[in-house]
């Protein structure tokens, strides 16, 4: 009664019928059979140049994901994987394994974006303003973000630059992940700390 | 006064209800009940709302579902919000069911769940059992784990930006939940909670009219 189709199969440069955003799927992207989005709105923010911006397996689906990424960004995604709601913000590498659930809310970024020192942050102000050049922007650190296999992601958690997540790891909701999260690991909280060790 | 979705939508041939000027074409599914005075920003919102139950959600005079507010509801969820209550921008998860009170305030980011959905104590073969079973459904529905659990907001709320609020949970009359806050347990009226871990952090004074305090 209420079952209403709103995914499409995601397949690269080709656009989405009815897609309630008027944006495009880019070329730069390899993707497996079965995996789906909702809409083009997921790439809004996909300024990847690089020959494959985006790699996703099979039977992945996004809702509502923004795919962000600069210039030099790669983002992987193994197959199975549910992610909703969700924001990967990629200046460089986010690597994602298979059956990886991503619930609403979720931030992972492998940069600050924006340098630390004061100074650098003026520049990048005026860089970043209409009346800059985004090309005069100071440079930013990014470290890859790692997530294997089987790991959940609950509500509003957030994952920083250069974080391992291993295999079967929990992120509780809310949690905010500055260290590396050891396989099998259930964190909460913030900083995120263990709260326990599944067996 | 807004413009709200009785003012300006209509029934389509196939029952839902279209809001004028929607930016999203899906509309309103139609077992729902609104209040003549509700606010519905857009049906984007109700994208996920895959409800069967023949009245799956009520909304009272005055409330509101604003901004990209989003109901995501399976075949037997059910959630009542009462009158005056604002929807900010909020997410409701619900399999079960979902109660909310008269002069609620949720904000933007912030979740409402009744269902385990990320719950740590299932098993890894569930979980992926789970994940199969969504690829499999070309509605790409998230089939909810068994363990769901009511979640009640008492009148006059207040749940801050990017809180979440877990299954099973009560929220008393009165009380505020601050940002970014996860509650996994009942928040007895006009308390403050806050933190990560939540904690209580004070009280406040209850309403005059509060004949339970």
């Amino acid at each position: 009664m209420n079952a209403k189709q709103i995914f499409h199969l995601l397949v690269p440069g080709q656009p989405l019928k009815g897609d309630w955003f008027p944006g495009k799927i880019p070329d730069n992207i390899v993707t497996g059979d079965n995996t789906m989005v909702e809409s083009s709105f997921s790439f809004k923010h996909f300024f990847s140049t690089q020959p494959v911006g985006l790699r996703a397996g099979n039977n992945v689906t996004f809702w509502r994901t923004a795919i962000s990424t600069e210039e030099n960004g790669q983002i992987s995604i193994g197959d199975d994987c549910y992610i909703t709601n969700a924001s990967l913000v990629c200046a460089e590498k986010i690597i994602i394994g298979n059956r990886v659930f991503i619930a609403g809310g979720v931030t992972i970024a492998d940069s600050d974006f924006h340098p630390l020192d004061p100074a650098l942050r003026m520049a990048d102000t005026i860089a970043l303003s209409p009346l800059g050049n985004s090309k005069e922007r100071p440079p930013i650190q990014a470290r890859p973000v790692v997530i294997e296999d089987d790991v959940w992601i609950g509500f509003n958690a957030t994952i920083l630059k250069g974080i391992h997540i291993g295999e079967g790891a929990v992120i509780q909701a809310g949690a905010l992940v500055t260290e590396n999260v050891p396989a099998g690991t259930t964190v909460a909280g913030n900083p995120a700390r263990p709260i326990n060790q599944l067996p | 006064m807004r413009d709200n979705y009785s003012q300006t939508g209509t029934v389509g041939a196939d029952n839902r209800i279209y809001i004028e000027h929607d930016w999203y074409s899906l509309g309103l599914p139609s077992n729902i009940v609104l209040a003549p005075s509700v606010f519905i920003d857009t049906s984007y919102g109700f994208s996920g709302f895959h409800s069967e139950r023949p009245v799956a959600l009520e909304i009272g005079e005055g409330s509101g579902c604003y901004d990209r507010s989003s109901l995501i509801v399976s075949g037997q969820g059910k959630i009542e919000v009462g009158k005056f209550t604002i929807l900010n921008g909020t997410t409701l998860v619900c399999n079960d069911s979902i109660t909310i009170g008269n002069h609620c305030m949720l904000a933007w980011g912030s979740v409402i769940t009744d269902s385990g959905f990320e719950n740590s104590s299932i098993s890894m073969e569930k979980r992926r059992e789970l994940l199969k079973k969504t690829a499999a459904d070309p509605l790409r529905r998230y089939p909810f784990s068994e363990t769901t659990s009511p979640v009640i907001l008492e009148d006059n709320c207040w749940v801050g930006f990017d809180a979440v609020i877990l299954p099973g949970v009560r929220l008393g009359t009165g009380c505020v939940v601050g940002c970014k806050t996860v509650v996994d347990f009942d928040i007895p009226p006009y308390a403050v909670v806050a933190g990560s871990p939540a904690k209580i952090i004070r009280f406040l004074t209850p309403n005059a009219d509060d004949k339970n305090s």
